[in-house]
């Protein structure tokens, strides 16, 4: 199935780009996803802060399963206000 | 109003649009931006944001601040792009029939807004190099 990853920050700046669409097996969540991103990209580090995630523009837990044409975005600690 | 955009805040449109004729206070808090990130001097910062996310976030905190503190109206507004030093980077108007809901509901937004909204911030050295900070 096909999802569509994005970056935002630092997290961005560290990927290289800012949305990618990414063949995934079924089934995958969104934990086993982020390490096949980390794996295909070493300059994915993530060493200053915990990463967050959400799916579909919500927060979600990392053994959340996607379907096909979702929406993963991957990003550091909010740092808005 | 909930709104994440370019141009520069105004907050007197924000007021006005928070009176209500059932109000007896109107609570504002602006974020602004200072020139100093820890030691470090800054002269403005780069705000980014998952636009849709951000706004969904941000609709989500006011509906729960209104219903917990029974605050009458709440409107919102962030900037993102490049913010100088002494400009708003946040606005958040808050009425109530009473001054101690507009407070406490005004702090709750705010904070929450720092915890739960997808934005981050790039402090812009004087030299024009920019850094995240995470």
């Amino acid at each position: 199935m096909k999802i569509t990853v994005k970056y935002f920050g630092s997290v961005k700046d560290d990927a290289g780009l800012e949305m990618e669409i990414m063949e995934v097996p079924e089934g995958s969540s969104v934990s086993s996803i982020i390490s096949m991103i980390k794996e295909e990209r070493s300059g994915l580090s993530l060493r200053k802060n915990p990463l967050m995630f959400a799916l579909n523009q919500n927060f979600c837990d990392g053994n959340r399963v996607l379907a096909d044409n979702d929406e993963l975005a991957l990003f550091p600690v909010v740092s808005g206000g | 109003m909930i709104r994440i955009q370019e141009e520069p805040l105004d907050v007197e449109e924000l007021i006005r649009s928070t009176r209500n004729a059932e109000a007896g206070a109107i609570v504002t808090f602006q974020g602004t931006v200072r020139k100093h990130s820890g030691s470090m001097e800054v002269t403005s910062l780069i705000y980014e944001s998952y636009k849709e996310m951000a706004l969904n976030a941000i609709h989500a905190i006011v509906d729960e601040a209104m219903v917990r503190y029974g605050v009458l109206d709440v409107n919102v507004v962030h900037r993102i792009g490049l913010v100088n030093i002494k400009e708003d980077s946040v606005a958040i108007s808050v009425s109530s029939a009473h001054r101690r809901e507009a407070f406490e509901a005004c702090e709750y937004i705010i904070d929450s807004i720092k915890k739960k909204v997808p934005i981050w911030k790039k402090d812009v050295k004087p030299d024009g190099e920019a850094e995240w900070r995470d």
